[in-house]
């Protein structure tokens, strides 16, 4: 838990990069939800997030990049507006 | 670099984490164990229903997630389209849950074989937060990313 949190706080650090995650993983968490559920088309790929975490330093596996889209999408939805 | 599977939840440092793993296990768990019996009976009008329900979540979350609360006061007309689509996308949801859960009920009569439908149909909330508008926001967010992990 600690590491995704320290990524999570290192692409804070650079805001612009990090709102662009934020609606990248807006669209492709629920897109790979989707797809486990109905197994239509083709996985949604998450190379976009790779390039963009990039420019923030961060270089990880695809498997990684999935869990830190979720760790991002999760923490903007449970800290939203009521 | 690899990294372990984060873990949300009642350990969260923050405190500000109220959907559970456990949460998005069980949504994910009923949302396919219900799959399962309408595939079963062949059910084509209720699996439509199904991915319908799952799309006015997708679109409620999404909306959820790209807003961003600290930017609201930017421009009064900018907070108010924010909200205005957050409260249709919450509605449609709503209408959704309710409408697929009534045709649920209707045609299986919350018995089907090999178990029994419980009160909330597809919904895993307990039964006094069924109505409860932010809790079926929190409902379709665990049943999204418990479905991302599956």
């Amino acid at each position: 838990m600690g590491e995704i949190r320290d990524y999570l706080t290192k692409v804070k650090e650079h805001p612009e990069v990090y709102e662009q995650v934020v609606n990248f993983a807006a669209d492709y968490v629920p897109a790979v939800s989707k797809y486990n559920a109905f197994q239509k088309g083709q996985r949604p790929s998450n190379e976009t997030a790779k390039k963009l975490l990039e420019k923030a330093g961060i270089s990880l596996d695809d498997n990684s990049i999935d869990s830190l889209l979720l760790a991002v999408a999760d923490e903007r939805f449970q800290n939203r507006l009521k | 670099m690899a990294l372990k599977k984060p873990s949300f939840g009642s350990d969260n440092p923050n405190n500000i984490i109220r959907i559970s793993d456990s949460d998005k296990g069980r949504a994910a768990k009923r949302f396919l164990d219900i799959m399962i019996i309408l595939e079963k009976h062949d059910d084509t009008e209720m699996l439509a229903e199904l991915e319908l329900l799952f799309d006015a979540c997708v679109r409620y979350v999404k909306t959820i997630i790209k807003l961003n609360k600290y930017k609201m006061t930017t421009s009064r007309e900018d907070a108010a389209a924010s909200d205005l689509n957050r409260r249709t996308a919450h509605n449609s949801l709503i209408a959704q849950l309710e409408a697929f859960n009534r045709k649920l009920g209707k045609k299986y009569g919350w018995k089907v074989e090999g178990g029994i439908i419980s009160p909330g149909g597809i919904c895993t909330l307990p039964s006094h937060h069924i109505k409860n508008r932010e809790k079926i926001g929190d409902w379709s967010w665990a049943l999204i990313a418990g479905m991302f992990d599956m």
